[in-house]
């Protein structure tokens, strides 16, 4: 009996490995820019798919470069791109919004609003545009330097392009919609990301993107295990092995990144307040800017881990459940705390693993339960600090 | 009769130590003044007072009745309200509606003839709308009646936290530095509002304010307090020339003299 | 007193209701012809939807919480009435209710009311939490509450799982939703000009100076919640018996981005943004499958609330309320102060 709980609980860890790598985007951002980012899943998502794309090309099956795997690189070069061409212009100022500009109101005015409202448009039809452009540059790269077969080489560099894509994603999502709201009520940031979240699982499901009927991962590698404990049943299995050296790898690089460099520095020093971060010289810009690259390059690489995991990726609407799982996870830990966040996901992954094998549809609400239980009894989750308000 | 005490009222955040052992008794009708320099403590009594906080030790009693530890509305229904150091007005709503959602006559409204506006509702509104704007025009804060508070100047703002709070119908009312940011032409109105709403409500007010000019002006009796203790109570010539005092906080001591209002 | 003005007022008043009381007949009529029957539909289902978002309104509109759990509300409403009337005499008498009887139309009313006070008793619990949590906080415990009642109703098969309930007697046709929707409306017009209401407002703008001047902080929140829910469940009464046919996945994260939508972008601060924003956002789907875009629209869509929420916070209504909703009684007491 007890060596089957033991079998579950690793099941478990092995859950929470993949929560842990988006909830640790989830508690950045959020330490950050005090923001939920509700399309956070999504870029699990995109990741997941964009590996899954990547590797059916690279495993054979798929015959040519696929244009999924050109599109959401391009369009996000593309609006990249604008924004360096027409840096420093009035065209890009009053697309990207910047932290010194402090706006306190909207644009009052029917006129006004729409003229902006068709500045937006505009600039959105010459990101699809330079997309355009880009596709086939990034086709003709991808044949060229990616070529099947698939061997052990190629999975750190599959690795390397879902979080370069994922983070450029990270960057333009942040660009786009959160930056110019940086100064206004925290709700309208909050819809916004519900909206961005929406959008992209519905851009996702287009055909010319990612499609919405579901894809059988190809197995990288073949489900066996490797350590038998004699005599109880249970096993530890390559995949669980896999999982968790990914993330001691992203953990230990996080680590480095965020404790030794001068960028990390900078990190902390803006969640902790971004006024005087600016005023010691830190450019909040860019160091939110690089935090969203970093969170969302591990929820690719978490979506990597995911498609391997399940094998199956179901519609571009699958990053919901995991995507708020992990962010429960994230509160659970400590929203703003880095090891919380890990800890939380595999507290998540234990919980929920008991719980699926009580009764498969038991899982969510137990994670539910311990959630309310613990935002009870601590309210700033397990390692969080409390935020205080002067009277 | 003594309407309100403190007995060792200590409080600590974490382990810093904010209060500690803070006496003070008022008699219905006193103006007692709470002066030091900041992060002496003084904030930190009235949020223990008003019920923000809830204390590490001591008690607090008001008409003899034990409120330690009450939440804060319960606090304020029991006749101690305040205004606050950096203004909480509610900055979306009409003056009046500070002022009505203050009102203790919201307490009498029944709830099924507000959920059907029935006639007894609106003869309580009219009669809450009257009633607040008196108050509004006791305070000359009636032509800003229906404007949004956020936009009234600075010093309109200060008085109409105090209106806001009388309009609880206080015993003792708390004031944190209501003449901050003030020039000497509205301080000395001021002066002469906090006096008269003293009679005119019959008031018990204890005062925190950096303002020497005020404090020595209006308080029959003052508290010093630094690091969260009280280091010297009593009357304000004596608080004057007390050294402990003027090496603590106050300075020389001809700058301090009153003048007459 | 202002006797001209409160002519006008009252020109207004009776002007709009007539409209309504014309249109809900129209509509009436035309629901028999199998053609137009989707369009009465998609009317009746404008009325719901504009009570869910008023119902919102008070909870983060005018509360300045952040729920992300309302449909939830809405799936109590539903499977409550919904039990009431057609799985309870199922059970017993081997099947639902005919909309024949009067009885059973008096049961129906009885069921809709008890859809939304089961609501209403689910948004005291979920309101609980609410007391010790704040915004971001608030936001998933919510969002996290509503998918539990939506698995949970899968989990239950006696509520039908998964596949839900079908064969829901027809009783809510123009007539009811009309009535239930006037009623409502009304109630809640009037809780929004009450004493209660400002409140919500005081706890929402500076809870701390709210609770130093008597309010008490947590019956507002909390009854804000009880408020919220009573009226989503009403409506989800109201949409199970006019649909015919419920499961869980209708009340998911879906409904609530829906609503979330038709709140925000039509005005969280006023009954006329909650009823701009339901109308506006549910006919606009529909005028897209008519142009024939029908795979870009689930894409505009999320891409206009984007741009709302950068160029217009407030929603399109902004502070603006309808004149016809504002009581006579408050126009006439503003205008004894004389309006700034």
């Amino acid at each position: 009996m007890s060596s089957y709980l033991f079998q579950q609980l690793l099941n478990g860890i092995q859950l929470g490995t993949i929560y842990a790598l988006i909830a640790l985007g989830y508690t950045m951002v959020y330490g950050i820019v005090k923001l939920i980012n509700f399309a956070h899943a999504d870029i699990f998502m995109v990741g997941a798919y964009v590996a899954f794309f990547l590797v059916a090309y690279l495993s054979g099956t798929s015959g040519s470069v696929p244009v999924q795997l050109c599109v959401w690189p391009s369009v996000v070069l593309g609006y990249l791109a604008l924004g360096s061409l027409s840096e420093g212009t009035p065209f890009a100022k009053s697309f990207f919004g910047s932290f010194d500009r402090r706006r306190q109101s909207a644009p009052t005015g029917w006129s006004r609003a729409a003229i902006s409202f068709a500045k937006s448009v505009a600039q959105m039809l010459l990101i699809m545009l330079l997309a355009g452009v880009f596709s086939p540059i990034l086709y003709l790269f991808t044949r060229t330097f990616f070529k099947p077969p698939l061997n052990l080489f190629s999975i750190p560099v599959i690795i390397v392009y879902v979080m370069g894509v994922c983070a450029l994603l990270g960057i333009a999502m942040e660009k786009i919609a959160y930056r110019p709201l940086r100064h206004k009520p925290r709700i309208s940031a909050l819809i916004t990301a519900m909206g961005v979240s929406f959008f992209l699982e519905n851009f996702c499901s287009l055909d010319i993107v990612f499609g919405n009927k579901y894809q059988a991962f190809p197995t990288l590698v073949q489900k066996h295990d490797v350590i038998r404990f004699a005599g109880s049943g249970v096993a530890i299995s390559n995949i669980f092995i896999i999982n968790m050296s990914v993330l001691a790898c992203m953990l230990f690089l996080l680590w480095i990144i965020v404790e030794k460099t001068l960028i990390g520095k900078q990190m902390r020093a803006v969640a902790f307040d971004h006024t005087t971060a600016s005023l010691m010289g830190i450019d909040v810009d860019k160091t939110i800017s690089i935090t969203f690259m970093i969170g969302p390059a591990l929820a690719g690489v978490s979506g990597i881990l995911y498609a391997m995991n399940y094998g199956i990726l179901q519609s571009p609407f699958l990053g919901f459940y995991p995507g708020l799982k992990a962010f429960i996870a994230a509160v659970l830990g400590g929203i703003g705390s880095l090891p919380g966040a890990v800890l939380g996901a595999f507290l998540m992954g234990a919980t929920e693993v008991f719980a699926n094998s009580i009764d498969s549809n038991l899982g969510f609400a137990a994670a539910f339960v311990v959630l309310i239980v613990i935002l009870l009894i601590k309210p700033t989750g397990i390692l969080g600090k409390k935020e205080i308000d002067k009277v | 009769m003594i309407l309100f005490k403190t007995a060792d009222l200590t409080h600590y955040f974490g382990g810093l130590r904010a209060l500690s052992h803070f006496n003070i008794e008022l008699n219905p009708g006193e103006l007692v003044g709470l002066i030091g320099p900041n992060g002496a403590g003084k904030t930190t009594a009235f949020n223990l007072i008003s019920g923000i906080y809830k204390p590490t030790s001591g008690s607090i009693f008001i008409d003899n009745l034990d409120i330690t530890g009450l939440p804060a509305h319960r606090i304020n229904r029991l006749g101690i309200s305040r205004t606050f150091q950096n203004i909480r007005l509610f900055h979306d709503m009409s003056c009046i509606d500070n002022i009505k959602v203050a009102s203790r006559m919201c307490l009498d409204y029944g709830l099924f003839s507000s959920l059907f506006h029935l006639p007894s509702f609106w003869r309580q509104e009219h009669r809450l709308d009257d009633y607040c704007y008196e108050l509004l025009k006791m305070l000359g804060l009636h032509h800003y009646a229906n404007l949004r508070a956020a936009s009234l100047p600075y010093g309109q703002q200060r008085r109409l936290e105090i209106a806001r709070a009388l309009a609880t119908q206080p015993k003792l009312l708390l004031l944190d530095e209501p003449a901050a940011g003030m020039n000497p032409a509205e301080t000395r109105e001021l002066i002469q509002t906090i006096l008269w709403i003293k009679k005119e409500f019959k008031l018990t007010i204890l005062i925190i304010e950096h303002n020497m000019h005020v404090i020595m002006n209006i308080s029959e009796r003052i508290l010093v307090m630094d690091f969260g203790e009280t280091i010297a109570a009593g009357q304000p010539d004596k608080i004057r020339s007390d050294p402990l005092v003027v090496a603590a906080y106050l300075g020389k001591m001809e700058e301090h003299a009153p003048r007459n209002p | 007193m202002f006797a001209k003005e409160h002519g006008i007022h009252l020109q207004k008043l009776i002007l709009v209701i007539g409209i309504f009381i014309a249109l809900q007949a129209i509509m009436g009529g035309l629901a028999r012809e199998r053609a137009f029957q989707y369009y009465v539909r998609i009317y009746l289902l404008i009325e719901i939807n504009i009570i869910l978002t008023a119902s919102l309104s008070f909870i983060n509109g005018h509360t300045g919480q952040f729920s992300l759990g309302h449909a939830g509300f809405m799936a109590i409403g539903a499977y409550s009435s919904v039990m009431i009337t057609t799985v309870l005499p199922r059970l017993i008498m081997g099947s639902a209710l005919n909309t024949g009887s009067w009885e059973s139309h008096a049961i129906f009313i009885f069921s809709i009311f008890i859809g939304g006070g089961a609501a209403g008793l689910f948004g005291l619990i979920i309101g609980f939490p609410s007391l010790r949590l704040r915004g971001d906080y608030l936001a998933i415990v919510t969002l996290a509450a509503g998918e539990v009642i939506r698995a949970l109703l899968r989990f239950s098969d006696f509520l039908g799982g998964p596949r839900g309930i079908p064969g829901i007697p027809k009783f809510a046709g123009c007539v009811y939703i009309g009535l239930f929707f006037m009623l409502s409306i009304w109630i809640m017009r009037n809780i929004v000009f009450s004493h209660f209401s400002r409140g919500y407002i005081a706890v929402r703008d500076n809870e701390l100076a709210a609770s130093c001047m008597g309010i008490n902080t947590t019956f507002q929140k909390v009854s804000a919640f009880i408020v919220g829910a009573f009226f989503a469940g009403i409506a989800g009464g109201l949409f199970a018996h006019m649909s015919q046919y419920i499961n869980p996945d209708n009340f998911g994260f879906l409904k609530t981005l829906d609503i979330l939508i038709f709140l925000y972008v039509g005005g969280s601060r006023t009954l006329a943004g909650c009823i701009v924003g339901a109308g506006l956002f549910t006919l606009v789907p529909e005028g897209l499958r008519l142009v024939n875009i029908e795979n870009w629209r689930m894409v505009i869509y999320p891409l206009g609330l984007i741009v709302v929420m950068r160029f217009r916070m407030n929603g399109i209504m902004g502070s603006r309320e309808f004149g016809f909703l504002t009581p006579w009684k408050y126009k006439e007491m503003l205008l004894k102060r004389g309006k700034p």
